[in-house]
């Protein structure tokens, strides 16, 4: 009763917004599904950099956010055909992005790599980003947020940088709605734990 | 301190309670210190990560990706350029063995005219004609026959 209350206040808000946008993509979809190749470049310029700010903020750096946006827009080109439109495209984009992090993470603990040296170049990544401007404070944000395990980023990234609903968020992750509510909490938990000198 | 009502906080800052669980959550609100503390936090933490530096991709990257997602579609033709040779190559064979099936040849059909034999037929019919016409009583042919008999005859 309460998922269903939720589910309609969802709808009402977010995504009702993004509708034009949906549609637009929806459309695109359908054209490079049967062949159009100019309108596969359009879906590259209108996803690319949401899609790459939220590899970086997943894999820890700029380099390999680049390998893992690539593998995402292949998946999704050979994909194309399979493209429901039963989530949005951008949601659809977003779990592709998520699982080739998940991949990308898994490989390189296979590799045996140290995570110290990404983690460094993506404080250095993000910092010129803004500049001479970039406070104290947002610095830390992505140092503690590197910090977390895999789970509690993912879903925080994709509630704050994203914002998506925790619907989306489920649908992304592939979880039920109430999975998506505590892990968010306790993820909230542990960075404010991280974040307590400027909280 | 932690109050039972945080959780319902966090739903309440992301904006994911229907209007009557607002209600009660607003109401706590003025009431407990903690859960106010809780939301400013919240807020605090969103804020921070709304300002933060975005990282971009740059025109070299954008420009790389485009050009990755043309060798892909070119790759895809190609995929599809070597389906449709294949499917020509069966549609050969199979159109002609259909062809043969249903020559007159075949079917004992009444012949328009005697098929002419291909030259190589002629040179082997010649060739057996030339070896039946060799005459074995030749001292040559009968020295032949005799050595090859006693060789087969070693051991």
């Amino acid at each position: 009763m309460e998922e269903n209350r939720l589910g309609a206040q969802q709808l009402s808000s977010g995504p009702m917004r993004e509708k034009p946008a949906q549609d637009e993509d929806n459309a695109l979809v359908k054209r490079a599904a049967a062949g159009d190749g100019k309108a596969f470049h359009q879906l590259i310029d209108r996803h690319s950099q949401r899609l790459f700010r939220l590899a970086a903020s997943l894999v820890g750096n700029a380099t390999d956010a680049e390998d893992v946006l690539q593998e995402t827009l292949a998946g999704a080109y050979r994909g194309l055909g399979k493209y429901e439109a039963r989530a949005s495209f951008k949601t659809w984009l977003t779990r592709i992005l998520v699982t080739q992090a998940a991949k990308w993470r898994r490989d390189r603990a296979r590799r045996g790599a140290s995570t110290s040296s990404g983690q460094a170049g993506m404080a250095e990544d993000v910092a010129v980003a803004d500049g001479a401007a970039a406070s104290e404070r947002r610095m830390d944000v992505q140092a503690a947020l590197k910090r977390l395990s895999a789970e509690h980023r993912e879903v925080l990234v994709l509630r704050e940088f994203e914002q998506m609903s925790y619907e989306e968020i489920a649908d992304v992750l592939d979880v039920p709605r109430g999975t998506v509510e505590s892990r968010l909490f306790r993820a909230r938990q542990e960075l404010k734990e991280k974040l307590k000198a400027y909280l | 301190m932690f109050c039972q009502m945080s959780e319902k906080v966090n739903l309440y800052h992301d904006g994911e309670l229907d209007a009557a669980e607002r209600s009660l959550v607003e109401q706590h609100l003025q009431t407990c210190a903690d859960c106010r503390a809780e939301l400013a936090q919240l807020s605090a933490i969103s804020q921070s990560f709304q300002s933060a530096p975005a990282p971009k991709l740059s025109q070299f990257s954008m420009h790389r990706l485009h050009a990755m997602a043309d060798r892909w579609m070119e790759d895809d033709l190609v995929r599809v350029a070597r389906v449709l040779r294949a499917v020509a190559a069966c549609v050969l064979v199979a159109g002609s063995a259909w062809l043969i099936g249903t020559s007159p040849a075949a079917t004992n059909a009444p012949i328009a005219s005697e098929p002419q034999a291909a030259p190589w037929m002629e040179v082997a019919a010649a060739t057996n004609a030339e070896v039946a016409s060799i005459d074995t009583t030749t001292p040559a042919a009968s020295w032949y026959l005799a050595d090859a008999s006693t060789r087969a005859e070693e051991p």
